[in-house]
């Protein structure tokens, strides 16, 4: 008799009102996500945290070229580990794989980005500790509507290379604002996703205001380097890169800015999925899969001059 | 696109309807179904089913949540289907195990003459789930709604898998305790 009652009351729990079983979908798909971002990134702290890359500005930079790299985690605010408020029933579908809601979310991202952060470590290359002159500029991850970085998979190390063939004053415009024609070449190296997983990553390379200018559409194989010419005027730049194995692949690209600065660059991730040594997938890449369906991965890393 | 847009595309008689929840709700119905049954061909089959369900039931129904509403068609159909495969044994899967659970919420009295029906069961099990705080309601609802099993529930809750087992068997009793108060017998 306990196992026929035991068994009507499940049935019963299966009638439950609607908002009570979206409330939980919700949990449980905000919560897939962020255990992957543990998974990645081996955090368990609950603090909203920044990342802060140092840009340097050096002597070095008189030759053409300074570099710059950061090495950071990502974790997630409190509120979203114990449990936010429902949200508005329109982002539903950002839960369950609209591109259209992820597309929202990187711009919500983007805008957000623009937004003074408080800074954490970050570190630079010392070969440029001689600089003359140093100035250091803020990347930091971006948050959405609920305060949760969905940046699960962004690289936590991340090394670039912004090279120009001017001088200092136009080093600085190519990453602060000033117009001045630059190149930016970003080199991101591994670590974009646990072993065993591949995906593709995207990025999105925003140009501040100005004159809207060309841009160029480039999709090529991993490892290949791209340049995009690029021009200013609140544009967002993509490019789709393929990476068989983006643990294994070092992708370098280059953005050459038109007549304006740098303002955003969006890193994309996207159609993961986890396969096993033998490279085959396994069926338990549902937990990734449905991380996928959360909209993809992406993160806006947003240069910005520190004050 | 929405829920009112696919909900839409349902009532036009479109077949993209099925593809855009496919693409939207496939893998959370994957899961729930697969919470339920252990074979790969039945859960297919199982969520196949939801989306037939799905298309034949809208119209007339106009859903606000096609989480909530996807995810009970599934859920339920996986239940009746494991039901159908393992009438004979029982064997130690999440379902069985919450089946366990949910008998210390019984009584022993006859339900002969006081049985209710599914959903005014449900109505009362939802108003007690409101009174909860919202961890326990959604650790509750992911154990006997999604049946997720509780080492699943503490990773995504981030607590130790003993304190969902403990918020779980207090919930239980809160439940039994309330249905009881309020002269249901199960």
């Amino acid at each position: 008799m306990k196992q026929e009652g035991a068994g009507r009351l499940l049935d019963a729990v299966g009638e439950i009102d609607d908002d009570l079983i979206e409330e939980t979908a919700r949990f449980r798909q905000r919560s897939s996500a962020q255990q992957m971002t543990l998974r990645n990134h081996g955090k368990t702290t609950n603090r909203r945290k920044t990342v802060t890359m140092l840009v340097t500005l050096s002597a070095a930079a008189l030759t053409g070229m300074i570099v710059f790299r950061f090495t950071g985690g990502f974790s997630r605010p409190s509120e979203v580990a114990s449990g936010t408020a429902p949200a508005a029933a329109e982002e539903a579908p950002a839960l369950y794989g609209a591109d259209a809601a992820g597309d929202a979310a990187m711009k919500k991202s983007a805008d957000k980005a623009q937004e003074p952060a408080a800074a954490s470590a970050g570190a630079y290359d010392g070969a440029l500790e001689s600089a003359a002159a140093l100035q250091s500029y803020e990347i930091r991850s971006a948050e959405d509507q609920n305060g949760m970085r969905p940046a699960y998979l962004v690289a936590s190390s991340f090394e670039g290379t912004v090279s120009s063939g001017k001088d200092n004053s136009a080093q600085d415009s190519a990453v602060a604002g000033a117009a001045a024609p630059d190149t930016v070449t970003f080199h991101v190296s591994g670590l974009l996703l646990p072993n065993g997983h591949t995906g593709s990553y995207e990025v999105r390379v925003t140009a501040g205001s100005g004159e809207a200018g060309q841009t160029a559409d480039a999709t090529a194989a991993a490892q290949e380097e791209r340049t995009y010419d690029f021009s200013a005027g609140e544009k967002t730049y993509q490019a789709r890169i393929a990476a068989p194995s983006l643990t294994d692949k070092a992708e370098s690209f280059t953005v050459t800015a038109g007549s304006d600065a740098l303002k955003d660059i969006v890193i994309y991730v996207q159609d993961i999925s986890e396969t096993d040594e033998n490279g085959k997938k396994q069926d338990n890449s549902i937990t990734y899969q449905d991380i996928l369906s959360d909209g993809a991965f992406w993160d806006t890393l947003s240069i910005t001059k520190a004050e | 696109m929405n829920d009112e847009q696919i909900v839409n595309l349902y009532w036009a008689r479109d077949e993209a309807a099925i593809r855009q929840t496919q693409d939207q709700y496939g893998r959370y119905l994957a899961v729930i179904a697969a919470n339920v049954l252990s074979n790969r061909q039945d859960e297919e089959e199982c969520v196949n089913d939801t989306y037939l369900r799905a298309w034949n039931s809208m119209p007339s129904d106009r859903p606000q949540s096609l989480a909530a509403y996807l995810g009970r068609i599934t859920r339920n159909l996986a239940i009746d289907m494991y039901r159908k495969l393992h009438t004979a044994k029982r064997e130690g899967s999440t379902y069985e195990a919450s089946l366990d659970e949910l008998a210390e919420c019984v009584g022993t009295q006859d339900p002969a003459e006081t049985r209710l029906g599914a959903a005014a069961l449900g109505e009362a099990i939802s108003v007690y789930l409101r009174s909860l705080d919202q961890q326990k309601r959604q650790i509750f609802i992911s154990r006997y709604f999604f049946l997720d099993c509780c080492a699943d529930i503490a990773d995504k809750a981030g607590i130790p898998e003993g304190s969902v087992r403990s918020i779980l068997s207090r919930t239980r009793k809160g439940l039994k305790d309330y249905l009881e108060k309020e002269g249901f017998v199960i």
